[in-house]
């Protein structure tokens, strides 16, 4: 029998199965130039796959070791029948040179992306919004821009070149560490995407080419727009202030945003939050340093009244949550009493004594699930285990290695004893023993939902940015004996 | 009767299974030649357990030969498939479960299977991957699959071609321009 028939008896459709779920990526580039046919088959596996994990171990100064196909590979897989989407990171620029083109060279090869989600670090003198524009397929509706440690310029031109390209967006997350534009372009930004429905803006400056810091560009103005299609908003570190909130709102802007985010909220604000937004589904602030118990209490009190309201999430900064006044914090959990339709609670940047976990073990309501983010706890805090059982759930989660059980690793012993004890009780939402053990030096948590923080913010963000989006992706990381971030899983919530 | 159509229906159950495998079915190959098979082997394939659920009764089934029409059915392709799907019909039902098929797909192939896929006749091998592809016998298309990517991880295009016998139909700048493209992940090759 002669070759050409021999290969020609496997249909496009079975070599098409063959190379795109069995072979890893570089043996997939090398098919790719045996032939034609080949070329074109690989090419379709390439425009088919919805979604990609790409870290810079699989690009980095690593990228190139044996496995890396296999690491590659398994990524890919991880979330390729989950969701359409491109998920990409390079966590430390330092020794990358190509990054960013070889993100970019990936954008080219998948021009039917529907999600994209791009981590940039380090990199320095770019014009992301024109380069992404320029190689990104325009169907893309969510986009994330995570780009750390450098300060993001957004010309007029840039932001033309952006908003032509991403008519279709829906959901538009920007986590940044600094950002300057022009009024008129965080204008145009945000309002000629007719489609948007999620705006998360996350940067630690905001400023105009003033270069003023103090002097927001973010306006209301930029809002009013915009913000009556809007359903979710979450803008930290930008001042959407009582003000803006309730001159938004007396506008009828507001009126879709079902889930709301905000900073630095004194009662006041609250207030106006409360009567003009009632319908908010969800809601997280931060607490101010300064609350006593009767601002606290006025503070809580308007949240009562969102009658609507499942998810309450509260940010301490770092405080410790009982130990200054716990009043405070007996006074916000008794009050959540009243909130009925309540499903969960969280806190988060807070350190948890034995006294608060106690109280809010007592405290919050059967129903309600308690979500501990980036919260420190420790041996005390544990010894109040057999109470945690009045919870309905306990979630907790971590952005970074070592926060949970205190500032250092010598507590990893107890972390696996107190995982396992919270499996045996069903605490826990999903269980990572499966991943720790195809992973041996993957981090022990309790919880899950574990993502990079440590290597990725910490230079360039104070730690409540970095839980800007916890909400994206949830996975686990892998460190090596060096505590190098060597691998990172994500999963869609 | 009817007690029978259930049985055909519900397989879960694995005495019934076994049971099950007694009844003889015949499956004829494009080329004519017609070939016994146990009815719970043969239904491992998804165009076999959809013919013979479509005839409802063994009856019909034991005596009308199941023709499938493929030219890559060939006898001797038939034969193999055959093979295979009579000392894989007790495996457990594979659960196309998301985390386990990432599992799967990484998992090395059974001693069992290296040794029944590892043919010398390329033409047969193919035959057998597209004939299994036609049936829908999942698991054997898995098997050819891995197979075939074992042969090609790890060559150069050249060695890719020769063993595939396949010309190679690109210009010199074609080929380079592809090159190219991908010239990152070939650093190290």
């Amino acid at each position: 029998m002669s070759s050409a028939l021999t290969l020609d008896t496997l249909c496009d459709d079975v070599l098409l199965t063959i190379f795109g779920q069995y072979l890893d990526l570089r043996s997939q580039l090398r098919v790719q130039r045996v032939c034609k046919r080949f070329n074109h088959i690989i090419d379709d596996v390439f425009a088919g796959r919805g979604a990609l994990v790409l870290s810079d171990r699989h690009f980095g100064t690593n990228c190139y070791d044996q496995n890396v196909g296999h690491y590659w590979q398994q990524s890919v897989q991880t979330l390729s029948e989950a969701r359409d989407g491109l998920w990409m990171r390079t966590t430390r620029g330092l020794k990358l040179m190509a990054p960013i083109d070889i993100q970019m060279l990936c954008l080219k090869r998948y021009p039917n992306l529907k999600e994209l989600c791009l981590v940039v670090n380090n990199s320095t003198n770019l014009s992301l919004l024109d380069l992404i524009a320029a190689n990104c397929g325009p169907n893309v509706h969510k986009l994330i821009l995570i780009a750390g440690g450098h300060k993001l310029s957004f010309t007029d031109k840039s932001v033309d070149h952006f908003c032509d390209r991403f008519t279709q967006l829906t959901h538009f997350e920007l986590n940044v560490c600094s950002i300057a534009a022009t009024k008129e372009c965080f204008h145009k930004l945000l309002n000629r995407f007719q489609r948007l429905d999620v705006l998360k803006i996350r940067a630690q400056h905001l400023f105009t080419h003033s270069q003023t810091q103090d002097e927001y560009c973010l306006t209301d103005e930029c809002f009013a727009q915009l913000s009556h299609r809007l359903t979710t908003i979450d803008v930290s570190n930008v001042v959407l202030n009582s003000q803006s909130i309730q001159s938004l709102a007396q506008k009828g802007c507001l009126r879709s945003v079902k889930h709301l985010g905000v900073y630095k909220l004194i009662p006041n604000s609250m207030q106006v939050i409360c009567n003009h937004l009632s319908g908010l589904e969800s809601l997280s602030f931060s607490m101010n340093a300064g609350l006593d118990v009767r601002n606290t209490r006025r503070m809580i009190g308007f949240v009562t009244q969102l009658t609507d309201l499942k998810t309450l999430k509260i940010v301490w900064f770092g405080r410790d949550v009982g130990h200054n006044s716990p009043e405070v914090c007996r006074t916000t959990l008794n009050a959540l009493k009243n909130c009925h339709n309540l499903k969960t609670f969280g806190i988060q940047e807070a350190v948890i004594n034995r006294q608060s976990m106690d109280d809010m073990c007592v405290c919050l309501p059967v129903t309600t699930t308690l979500e501990l983010m980036n919260c420190s706890l420790n041996e005390t805090t544990f010894q109040t285990i057999d109470r945690w059982l009045q919870l309905k759930q306990l979630i907790v989660r971590n952005d970074y290695k070592r926060v949970v059980f205190g500032m250092d690793s010598t507590n990893a012993r107890l972390a696996d004893d107190m995982t396992e004890t919270c499996l045996e009780m069903g605490l826990i939402d999903r269980p990572i023993e499966a991943m720790a053990a195809a992973n041996a030096d993957a981090v022990p948590v309790i919880g899950v939902q574990n993502h990079n923080g440590l290597e990725l913010f910490d230079d360039f963000f104070g730690a409540h940015i970095a839980n800007g989006f916890h909400n994206v992706v949830n996975g686990f990381m892998q460190f090596d004996d060096n505590e190098e971030l060597i691998d990172f899983v994500v999963y869609e919530q | 009767m009817a007690d029978n159509a259930d049985h055909i229906d519900g397989d879960d159950n694995e005495d019934v299974r076994a049971q099950q495998n007694l009844i003889k079915i015949k499956l004829k190959s494009s080329e004519g030649g017609i070939y016994e098979c146990g009815l719970t082997a043969a239904k491992m394939s998804d165009l076999v357990k959809n013919m013979v659920e479509s005839l409802g009764t063994d009856a019909v089934v034991t005596t009308e030969p199941i023709i499938l029409g493929n030219e890559a059915v060939t006898d001797a392709a038939l034969k193999k498939i055959i093979e295979w799907v009579e000392f894989h019909w007790d495996d457990p039902p594979v659960d196309h479960d998301f985390e386990d098929e990432k599992d799967r797909r990484n998992e090395e192939l059974s001693h069992w299977d290296k040794q029944f896929i590892d043919v010398d006749d390329q033409a047969l091998l193919f035959d057998v991957i597209a004939a299994a592809n036609y049936m829908d016998i999942k698991g054997l298309v898995e098997v050819g699959a891995k197979h075939i990517c074992s042969k090609i991880r790890g060559k150069s295009c050249q060695e890719v071609r020769e063993m595939l016998k396949i010309t190679n139909d690109f210009t010199a700048e074609e080929e380079d321009a592809i090159h190219k493209e991908n010239a990152w992940i070939y650093a190290k090759d």
